[in-house]
């Protein structure tokens, strides 16, 4: 199945637009995951938790399902395949366990925010942010965005002869 | 020496053999660091415990308690937007 001309470009340019944004999206989660862990305010630790579950839920993950769709339709619907060419096939495993992390977490996210707003001051200082799941998965995205970028060749052999390598 | 060399070298490569050599280089070196990267994450999660959630920032209230108790995860209701 290939897609005519003008909706597979805007396919690209919603893939594109949405896999950026979830990237940037990630960046501000992370900016507020910092500002929990380092601010010594617990106004500014439940603020920062309540900032995160809204770009959580309102952001990320309605990008992050927005780019990994679109990614399968563009990878469908062209002649690249979705499990044809090592790049392809490495972007989308690794962008399933971002998706896939991603929204097993945010629920964790809204646990984290109800349990911030029974706590003391005291308490709600020693919280702390959430580092480690924005940084490992702004290093998985940009990754897959440089894979997208440069496309390195290599054909895993599944369907390798059925039609001519794609224009790069 | 040469003799096993030679003979190795004449036998013809299997079907695996010849799959593997023609995986890029750059797709082995990443399966190697992800494989790598993995394995540090299990070992990390291990070492702390297997406590992965809100949970391993407080230890005071259980989490179904307060987040029932709480207004804001009531009043947000977030987890309906998507």
């Amino acid at each position: 199945m290939q897609m005519a001309p003008r909706i597979r470009k805007a396919a690209l340019a919603l893939h594109i637009c949405s896999s950026v944004g979830w990237i940037g999206a990630a960046f501000a989660y992370l900016a507020l995951a910092v500002a929990a862990q380092v601010s010594e305010q617990a106004s500014t630790v439940y603020s920062a938790w309540i900032g995160m579950e809204l770009i959580g839920w309102v952001v990320i993950v309605p990008l992050g399902c927005l780019a990994f769709l679109t990614g399968l339709l563009m990878s469908l619907g062209t002649s690249w395949g979705l499990v044809r060419h090592y790049w392809v096939l490495i972007a989308l495993v690794l962008t399933t366990l971002a998706l896939g992390v991603l929204l097993l977490h945010m629920p964790t996210v809204t646990q984290t925010v109800g349990l911030a707003s029974t706590m003391s001051e005291a308490e709600a200082v020693t919280l702390g942010g959430d580092i480690v799941h924005p940084s490992v998965g702004i290093g998985i995205l940009v990754f897959v965005a440089v894979l997208n970028i440069y496309k390195p060749r290599g054909q895993t052999g599944l369907a390798q002869h059925k039609r001519p390598d794609p224009a790069r | 020496m040469n003799d096993a060399q030679s003979e190795a070298q004449s036998k013809p490569p299997g079907r695996y053999t010849r799959h593997l050599a023609s995986i890029p280089r750059w797709v082995k070196v990443f399966v190697v660091v992800a494989a790598t990267l993995l394995l540090l994450v299990v070992v990390a999660m291990l070492i702390a415990g297997g406590q992965h959630g809100p949970s391993r920032h407080q230890s005071a209230p259980s989490i179904s308690e307060s987040a029932a108790a709480s207004p804001h995860a009531i009043d947000a209701g977030l987890g309906d937007v998507c």
